[in-house]
């Protein structure tokens, strides 16, 4: 009766809903009561200046940081395991266990995540040339980034949240990158990217939340912010964020 | 996904461990043909009494060391695991795959008490075998029996409670152990810098709480021995005592968990 109840809470309920969600690191602020709904099928830009808050929002959605205030609840759930298997999460550094060899992180992968597609993986890793019978700690740094975003993407997951997944590869790499992104795109999901490439990024974005100093200071669809001020996401962003 | 966490637990833990057990199981059978080699160099008058006994001391205080050192990296390579594992970068993964706490918590104590049981298990043998070299495998059978025999000759009933509660206290044990370093390094996590100093700060307070909480206990001792009217009804006493001790390492070790998982949980802080 309950796994009803929570499925027709996944089929229904925002994919991510936020409600005056506050962090208060001991002396900081990171979030200040910030309010968000996200809805299934956007892929969508959390742009802001370093410190803005965007790794923190990241994290709370992970299940890696608890608030201090305030709700969050993915699919009409609170932070669980339950939400950790809808969402797939790529942090903004290297994460995973060095010492594996890129196989055995695959299965690793598959072990753990129902909605992890196998052949996906392996299909993006031969594109991009690398070895799987290699240690991760191998690998350069840009080929080992590829490897984490290649797994977490692999994932049919509901929400995947993506902290700067282009930040560290050459210009070739991010357009297959953001190619895979938009390929990997379906109506019942949605993508959470944060990244200080916007130009880059700024295509393949269905809708774009500014946040400064840890409050959102814009939320809007794409269409109608290039409609009302007339310019490129990039240039408002600078506009925005002027130092 | 307990059970996949074991696996990966255990996978990563296995070579070290595995070969430095083998090690000490080695060294053993070397002392012992080194013994009989010595031996006969002593025979040809190559090397005199002297010299004899100085290989013999060095092989000792070696052997000794290197099995205090096994157990001794046995702690700290489990520990480090945890730290690198649950509250490093491999945090980042950990946390976020689709398991609970508790999951995340019982795979690394259950796979670090085996791990410990067989460094046990390991030493023993080892020093078994050495001894067994040179007094014979059948003379340390009788002797332990022997042993077992004088201690244990009083009242049957009571010696099985007391075995009974020696394999309890020895089966804590192994969690214990390790869980009090696991939740040192959780406290020390909480610490915003200087986080190797909270883990000592922590484990300070943990053996200092396990101390009090144990000494408080000593009055109630006293008293329990003093009652007693001769040495032939030691059982009783000791029964009460090793309860106690049961008793008191079975809070600690619910105590230690709940720490461990209220840290993890709420105040988890991944840099």
């Amino acid at each position: 009766m309950n796994e009803m109840m929570q499925n027709i809470d996944i089929n229904n309920a925002p994919l991510l809903k936020v409600e005056k969600l506050t962090k208060i690191y001991t002396h900081f602020e990171a979030l200040s009561s910030i309010d968000l709904t996200f809805e299934k099928g956007k892929i969508i830009g959390l742009l802001g200046p370093n410190g803005s808050g965007k790794t923190t929002l990241m994290k709370i959605i992970a299940g890696l940081l608890t608030p201090t205030y305030g709700s969050i609840q993915v699919c009409g759930m609170s932070i669980s395991k339950e939400t950790k298997a809808l969402v797939s999460y790529l942090p903004d550094k290297s994460y995973l266990n060095d010492y594996m060899k890129v196989y055995e992180l695959v299965q690793f992968f598959q072990d753990f995540y129902a909605d992890f597609d196998r052949a996906r993986a392996e299909q993006m890793l031969g594109n991009l040339h690398i070895d799987q019978n290699q240690k991760l700690k191998h690998l350069s740094k840009g080929t080992q980034e590829k490897v984490q975003l290649i797994l977490v993407m692999s994932r049919n997951a509901r929400l995947y949240v993506l902290d700067e997944p282009i930040g560290g590869v050459d210009p070739a790499s991010r357009d297959y990158i953001l190619d895979t992104i938009i390929k990997n795109y379906n109506p019942e999901s949605t993508v959470i990217i944060s990244t200080h490439l916007i130009s880059d990024i700024e295509k393949v974005l269905d809708q774009v939340v500014f946040i400064k100093y840890g409050k959102i200071v814009l939320n809007d669809d794409v269409d109608n912010i290039r409609e009302e001020h007339n310019q490129s996401i990039d240039a408002l962003f600078r506009e925005v964020f002027k130092c | 996904m307990l059970s996949k966490l074991i696996k990966y637990e255990f996978r990563s833990t296995y070579k070290i461990l595995t070969v430095l057990y083998v090690l000490v199981l080695l060294i053993a059978p070397f002392g012992t043909s080194g013994r009989v080699f010595l031996d006969k160099l002593y025979n040809m008058n190559i090397i005199n009494s002297d010299l004899y006994d100085i290989f013999v001391a060095s092989y000792i205080f070696l052997y000794v060391i290197i099995l205090m050192s096994a157990n001794f990296i046995t702690i700290y390579f489990l520990v480090n695991r945890f730290y690198k594992n649950m509250t490093s970068n491999e945090g980042y993964l950990m946390h976020t795959l689709p398991v609970s706490v508790h999951e995340l918590l019982l795979s690394k104590i259950i796979v670090s008490s085996i791990w410990t049981l067989i460094a046990g298990i390991a030493t023993v043998s080892s020093v078994i075998i050495l001894i067994s070299g040179f007094t014979g495998f059948e003379n340390i059978i009788n002797v332990i029996s022997y042993l077992f025999q004088e201690i244990f000759s009083f009242a049957p009933i009571s010696n099985t409670i007391i075995i009974i509660e020696l394999i309890i206290m020895g089966i804590i044990s192994l969690p214990l152990g390790i869980m009090v370093f696991y939740t040192s390094v959780c406290i020390g996590h909480t610490v915003k810098k200087h986080k190797l100093l909270g883990s000592v700060a922590g484990y300070i307070g943990i053996t200092t709480a396990f101390n009090i909480l144990s000494s408080l206990f000593s009055p109630f001792y006293f008293t329990v021995f003093s009652k007693m009217e001769s040495v032939s009804n030691i059982y009783a006493p000791i029964t009460m005592v090793f309860l106690i001790s049961i008793l008191i390492s079975v809070s600690m070790l619910i105590g230690l968990y709940f720490i461990m998982q209220y840290i993890l949980k709420n105040h988890l802080n991944l840099e």
